[in-house]
């Protein structure tokens, strides 16, 4: 099995299909989780603090760093 | 998701409203394709282990500028006139921060100082693991975690997210994936009303336990985007075939030719190695427990170096079933992704329904056919791998 190792992700990433831009799949193994308990959030609340990665692993966005903005937080599965 | 999408064009552009998507998928690359499909051009965070603790989607929440909850259920009717043309003062309470520091400064602390290892510690430290991408250390704390509090759903769920990632994955062991469903199932037997823990173990499972296709829309999607001129996601792990299909009956196979039922292809020994993983209907399921969903990966194993020949032919599995249960097809077909030589893993699933409907173990006997390449490019054959599937009992 091939696998690309590479720094910050938990495992190698095996290659499945030709066309895979493997960095881009590298970067987004391991880049969830805070170091805080997750917690319900409740309405008048401040939200716990989240530190989560985007799909494509290019950045890490937390909840902290919206202060100062109205925001929308869309939980969804695309299935 | 499209609604909000559309809802909210003007009030992103305007600067009056941030969206920000979270997907709690296991597999990033579907959801990305999804979005860019869609046009979705707001970020999307990548939530795999549920570290946002949600028990369903779709989940709309407003936050004001303070980072204070305003609605859990939003509803795109109103988010002008109950929460953007609203005030709201700033909380009295600030909010418990963050621990500061690098990841490897606060792994060192946890470690330097664990005053009595509790379940936040192990928690917390496996959270942070994960961070750094140590994830067989991150899996050690999880699992000592889940010895010091075995009544903990999420730690299960966490657990089978983390053997999946492994699986798909180059540094894959054979039971990986089993290891997944066996702790997703956990998870969800501790916690039943957990819709994000069910609806993963129904997404590998048998068609009768599925409320719906999981991934129907990736062909369309898949074609839009090329016809568009723009870049695929990469893949992380194909599509198995039962994430595409929607509830039905399994229908016996109609009349099928077996293969080589004289054995007359050449089966050298110890070239493949087979793991296989079985999915099982979620508690409280629609099919009252009669189906299993059944994964295999063949992979290339032993001293000789082999190359599936992708140019040659696809490779095909023969299933020889015990009496009274039944499938949909004995013949599965897998068509290798590369196009030229190629060492990727083969990935197939099939569904069995029992005599009776009572799931009963047993063993599968089976047979690949497959056209490889062994020892470098000279010699290439068509070939022969005997196997058995143990289905275990139902847990």
């Amino acid at each position: 099995m091939r696998g690309i190792a590479t720094s910050g992700c938990p495992y190698h990433v095996a290659m499945h299909s030709v066309v895979i831009p493997a960095a881009v799949v590298l970067v987004l193994i391991g880049l969830a989780a805070p170091a805080a308990e997750a917690a319900e959030p409740r309405v008048g609340e401040l939200h716990p603090e989240l530190r989560l990665p985007t799909l494509d692993g290019t950045q890490t966005i937390s909840l902290r760093s919206l202060r100062g903005k109205r925001v929308l937080l869309l939980q969804f599965a695309s299935w | 998701m499209p609604v909000w999408h559309e809802k909210t064009k003007k009030l992103r552009e305007s600067g009056k409203l941030t969206v920000i998507g979270i997907a709690q998928e296991q597999h990033p690359d579907r959801c990305l394709l999804f979005a860019r499909w869609q046009g979705i051009d707001w970020p999307i965070l990548w939530d795999p282990f549920n570290m946002t603790g949600t028990k369903s989607v779709l989940r709309a929440t407003l936050i004001d500028e303070h980072g204070v909850v305003r609605a859990l259920r939003a509803d795109p009717r109103t988010i002008e006139s109950d929460f953007l043309a609203r005030t709201f003062e700033a909380p009295k309470t600030a909010a418990n921060p963050l621990p500061e520091g690098t990841q490897t400064e606060l792994i060192e602390k946890l470690r330097a100082k664990p005053d009595s290892p509790t379940w936040q510690y192990y928690r917390a430290l496996s959270d942070l693991l994960w961070n750094t991408g140590d994830g067989d250390r991150a899996m050690a704390a999880l699992k000592a975690y889940a010895k010091k509090n075995p009544k903990d759903a999420a730690v299960q769920w966490r657990l089978g997210v983390a053997f999946r990632m492994r699986h798909d994955s180059g540094e894959r062991h054979d039971g990986d994936f089993q290891a997944a469903l066996d702790h997703w199932r956990k998870g969800l037997d501790l916690d039943p009303s957990q819709y994000i823990y069910r609806r993963r173990i129904q997404q590998y499972g048998p068609r009768l336990d599925k409320p719906y296709p999981f991934y129907p829309w990736v062909a369309e999607a898949t074609k839009a985007l090329k016809a568009r001129g723009e870049e695929l996601p990469a893949m992380i792990a194909p599509l198995s075939s039962t994430e595409l299909v929607g509830g039905g009956l399994v229908r016996p196979a109609e009349t099928e030719k077996e293969p080589d039922p004289e054995r007359s292809i050449e089966a050298p020994a110890k070239l493949l190695a087979l793991d296989s993983a079985v999915a099982w209907s979620t508690p409280g399921d629609r099919d009252g427990g009669v189906g299993a969903r059944v994964h295999l990966v063949l992979r290339p194993s032993g001293n000789r170096v082999l190359l599936w020949d992708a140019e040659a032919g696809p490779v095909t599995v023969w299933l020889e079933l015990p009496k009274g249960w039944s499938t949909e097809r004995r013949s599965l077909r897998y068509d290798l992704l590369g196009t030229d030589r190629a060492e990727e893993n083969v990935l197939l699933d099939f569904e069995i329904a029992f005599p009776d409907g009572k799931p009963v173990p047993g063993t599968i006997k089976a047979y690949a056919l497959y056209y490889a390449c062994l020892d470098g490019p000279g010699e290439c054959r068509y070939l022969r791998h005997d196997f058995e599937i143990v289905v275990p009992k139902r847990p």
